[in-house]
């Protein structure tokens, strides 16, 4: 059969291009926070809390009050980081699972915003506002409520 | 198609385009905004060794690789463009428009869903206008080709239910209970199938669904009962039947579905830890007639290697139809009434062989995410058709040239298919 070829072929190429994995520098300043504002009353939240809110599940906060989660613009390496470290998955399954959502019409994504400052003015800005950022921004307006 | 659908989508394309003209960087604005537009899309083409028939793979389909084309690029292709406005924390609406090849050869825009949405609590919510139908584990998205691993969801059990949405109304319940999330839905509506110019329609049909997630793990159960109400063209055949009497009376009572509801009940589990992923689904249908049930289910599994997910999938459709019972009796008849009497009994046998394929299929592929919103995906089938049916290899005819189905065709026993896409979302 032919097709044996062509699955070979597959196979080899799967290999290559998988070879190239990424060694990324670890720097405790680069690590990525949750956050939400030093008046929301939240103090701390668990993995499966925030991604339920990050992928859409749930919509309320651990206070009971309605969640804003704000998301850091696509292709952002704090993006990344954070849908790695904390949602456990790729951006591409992420996007994947969102797109589950919108094109049933059940949900839309999370709002984004430009880095991780305007995450910082978005979180002091609404007390329901979660967002992460990188851990160097983090100052006395905000409450880390998870860690990577 | 509906000459509103056509001027609807032109317009939306029209705003679409003029939106991604004027904002590039979409979804950057820092406040929530009204208004926000989506797509997707696959361009896919498929190979099929088997000439003498097409691979139809898809329901509401009526051709496919094989004999019509030797490469298809209609079976996966389709692009869709989507607005979804969320006017205040209650109130939010969808509207999705999809161009596709559809059943009756033509490429053609179709309005998908289209609804209002309001949220009475945040728990309960209510929509009216045309609605996902969620039978199967994806079948919502089921053609939003970035969502899923595959070229196309497994074919053994999709074609089962072929419908996508209704026009009516439903009620979703959504809850957590701990770090279980729960969410269940009741739909009521009509599907008047459009794209099968009247051949077919279900005047009333109703849904329920219930899903758990917890982790890793997804469940989902879903029943549907869709009354059937078949045009002129396939009375025929009971027309025919009845003109011999009680006993063709009988043969048609027994297998006429008109205005029956045709029961569907589909359950699927699913476990994606992260880096890769299981998951299985079975789901069966009941037409309530002497054409009895058929089901099907599949397993499949995946190992995610940074963006490149190398799967496997087995499927198999199964049909309960017993032929000693199909139709009347020639040997009965006199020599000319019992040469009509084998041709209704081959058109019987042929329904049944179109509407219940029985077929096993072993499925290798890969998905690579090229980005976060696109993604290429090859996929080689080993279709096996078996118990003497024609599995999904069927010849509805070039419609068109008004060619005739060719049916009668031996099944193949087997066939390699082979299937390339690209598929996006923005």
């Amino acid at each position: 059969m032919t097709n044996y070829k062509w699955i070979y072929t597959l196979l080899v190429t799967v290999g290559l291009l998988t070879t190239g994995a990424r060694a990324v520098a670890d720097d405790t300043s680069r690590e990525v926070v949750v956050v939400m504002s030093a008046e929301s009353g939240v103090e701390s939240m668990t993995r499966e809390q925030v991604e339920a809110l990050f992928l859409g599940r749930a919509h309320r906060l651990p206070n009971g009050e309605r969640a804003v989660p704000v998301d850091q613009g696509e292709g952002s390496p704090v993006r990344d980081r954070f849908a790695r470290e904390i949602l456990g998955r790729s951006s591409a399954q992420i996007r994947s699972h969102w797109s589950r959502i919108v094109f049933t019409g059940r949900g839309r994504p999370p709002r984004t915003v430009e880095d991780s400052k305007a995450v910082l003015r978005a979180v002091t800005e609404d007390p329901r506002v979660i967002g992460y950022m990188e851990r160097k921004f983090v100052d006395d307006s905000v409450t880390v409520v998870l860690e990577e | 198609m509906n000459h509103f659908f056509s001027w609807f989508l032109r317009v939306f394309l029209a705003l679409a385009g003029a939106f991604l003209v004027s904002k590039p960087a979409w979804g950057q604005a820092p406040k929530e905004e009204i208004w926000r537009f989506h797509g997707y899309g696959t361009l896919g083409v498929a190979h099929s060794s088997e000439d003498s028939a097409d691979y139809v793979a898809a329901p509401m389909k009526s051709e496919g690789p094989g004999k019509t084309r030797k490469w298809d690029p209609y079976l996966d292709s389709v692009i869709a463009l989507q607005a979804d406005a969320r006017f205040n924390s209650e109130w939010s609406a969808v509207i999705q428009g999809v161009v596709e090849r559809q059943f009756d050869q033509e490429v053609e825009p179709d309005l998908e869903w289209a609804n209002v949405r309001y949220d009475v609590t945040p728990w309960v919510s209510i929509r009216a206008g045309r609605i996902a139908l969620s039978t199967f584990m994806v079948s919502d998205y089921r053609k939003v080709g970035h969502s899923y691993p595959w070229v196309r969801p497994p074919a053994e059990l999709y074609q089962l239910y072929g419908l996508t949405n209704s026009d009516g109304v439903d009620l979703i319940y959504r809850n957590s209970y701990g770090d279980v999330y729960h969410t269940a839905g009741m739909l009521y509506g009509r599907n008047e199938m459009e794209e099968l110019d009247g051949a077919l329609q279900s005047p009333n049909m109703w849904s329920v669904y219930n899903r758990l997630e917890k982790g890793p793990w997804a469940l989902h159960t879903s029943y549907t009962s869709t009354k059937l109400e078949y045009g002129d063209e396939l009375n025929l055949l009971w027309d025919a039947y009845d003109r011999f009497g009680p006993p063709g009376e009988a043969v048609s009572d027994r297998y006429d579905g008109n205005g029956k509801w045709a029961e569907f009940m589909a359950v699927g589990l699913q476990y994606d830890p992260g880096n890769w992923f299981v998951m299985g689904e079975w789901g069966m249908g009941d037409r309530q007639t002497a054409f009895d049930q058929r089901s099907a289910w599949y397993v499949s599994g995946g190992y995610r290697i940074g963006n490149v997910t190398p799967y496997a999938t087995y499927a198999r459709a199964n049909g309960d139809h017993v032929e000693a019972d199909g139709g009347l009796n020639p040997s009965r008849y006199p020599p000319e009434a019992a040469a009509t009497a084998r041709i209704l009994n081959g058109f019987l046998d042929l329904s049944q062989n179109f509407t219940t394929p029985r077929q096993d299929t072993i499925s290798v592929g890969v998905r690579w995410d090229v980005r976060p919103n696109i993604s290429l995906k090859a996929q080689y089938d080993y279709v096996t058709p078996r118990d003497g049916s024609i599995g999904l290899f069927q010849n509805f005819g070039d419609f068109e040239s008004g060619a005739p189905p060719t049916s009668f065709a031996p099944p193949p026993d087997e066939a390699d298919v082979v299937s390339l896409s690209v598929n996006f979302v923005f």
